[in-house]
């Protein structure tokens, strides 16, 4: 082999060589290229989604005015915890009962419970109701009733039994049989979840 | 003047040259040609990729910026969902109020029609979100068609059947006349056929 023609093959592999790193580095510098523009790409489409989402702000913050505004007219109808107590509900039914003059018999209260739906997993409405029995004719339990239910706070009569009386008392020469009346009275109150 | 004569006897290989052999410039010159243009190009490369690292970077926090926009967002439907909810339990409770004196009023009236009728139990319970009507009461004579008209006349009064659904499995007890008849009113000496009925109304 000739001299020149050794040198000019040692030129080609060291350029070779050479070029073989560089190609090395460049193949490394495309990889990370390709790798922060996916990157940035996928990046870019999660920020136009969050855009797309952000976007309904103003029209959601708009409905939930208009949600809280709303309750706030409607929960008027409902006495404040401070008033709906038992007790209050308890002079509330006396004050009937002597109105329509009726003597009550009988008075239970049951335990609060939670109300089932969006107050139930907040309990943000709390039932408060009173049960007892009174002994009368119809019309004084339909006016006690109607008494009652036209009360200026939410009341609603939850059941109410009707049934003949045991005892019958006889007013000028006639039989009256009386009534055995159960009834049960709800009112709820709204309490605030803490947030 | 002498002229001389210079003679060369070394070998090719091994003789001084005054210029570079052509094919190692050659090689020499496609190498650097070669080795720079992808020096070059990595160079642009780097460029390239610091440029986007630099957006990379910018996306990221803007990526973080609008993630937190979105959070709050999110944190809105979640409000808008429970104010829902919450306004529906209220219309919930304040449309579950039916003014039972009113209907019991109603009733009276409808009973007021049918004076062969009268009522021994009416009851109203709460069950779960349904509430149910059971009424008991008794009539004279045994003539089905008697009841089948006053069930009728209950159905076709719009006001008080507004908030009822349907007469639930009503059971009708026929007592026939006789010495041993006369249901309740045998104590006061009536002793003709009455019938029975216990009827069930499901509240809406």
């Amino acid at each position: 082999m000739s001299k020149d023609l050794r040198n000019t093959l040692i030129a080609v592999a060291l350029f070779i060589a050479l070029a073989g790193v560089m190609i090395y580095f460049v193949t490394d510098t495309q990889d990370q290229l390709d790798g922060v523009q996916k990157e940035n790409s996928e990046l870019e489409d999660k920020i136009k989604q969050n855009n797309d989402y952000i976007k309904k702000a103003p029209a959601l913050q708009r409905q939930l005015n208009e949600l809280n505004a709303n309750f706030r007219d409607y929960v008027k109808i409902l006495p404040s915890a401070e008033v709906a107590t038992e007790q209050r509900l308890l002079r509330t039914v006396q004050a009937y009962a002597d109105a329509a003059q009726i003597q009550l018999q009988e008075l239970s209260q049951r335990d609060a419970a939670g109300k089932k739906g969006g107050g139930s997993k907040m309990g943000e409405f709390q039932e408060v109701s009173v049960n007892f029995r009174i002994d009368c004719d119809f019309d004084s339990f339909v006016r006690f009733l109607n008494l009652l239910e036209r009360h200026e706070q939410f009341m609603k009569v939850n059941s109410f039994s009707v049934n003949p009386s045991a005892n019958t008392r006889i007013v000028d020469g006639k039989e009256i049989i009386d009534l055995g009346v159960q009834i049960e009275v709800t009112t709820y109150k709204y309490i605030p979840s803490k947030k | 003047m002498l002229g001389m004569i210079e003679i060369n006897l070394l070998p090719q290989e091994y003789r001084v040259q005054e210029r570079t052999p052509l094919g190692l410039f050659l090689t020499i010159i496609v190498g650097i040609c070669t080795v720079g243009a992808i020096g070059v190009y990595e160079i642009n490369l780097k460029k390239e990729l610091a440029a986007k690292q630099l957006e990379n970077q910018r996306l990221h926090a803007e990526a973080d910026r609008t993630d937190k926009e979105k959070e709050a967002v999110v944190k809105l439907e979640r409000e808008i969902d429970v104010a829902r909810k919450r306004q529906e339990t209220i219309i919930e409770i304040s449309q579950s109020k039916i003014i039972w004196s009113q209907k019991l009023i109603q009733f009276g009236k409808i009973m007021a029609e049918y004076p062969d009728f009268w009522i021994d139990r009416l009851s109203l319970q709460r069950g779960g979100d349904k509430a149910k009507l059971t009424l008991n009461f008794y009539a004279l004579g045994n003539d089905l068609r008697k009841e089948a008209n006053f069930q009728d006349r209950i159905i076709n009064d719009t006001n008080f059947w507004y908030h009822f659904d349907k007469f639930e499995a009503p059971t009708v007890r026929m007592s026939p006349g006789g010495p041993t008849g006369g249901g309740p009113l045998a104590k006061y000496g009536y002793t003709g056929p009455t019938m029975y009925f216990d009827v069930s109304i499901p509240v809406k």
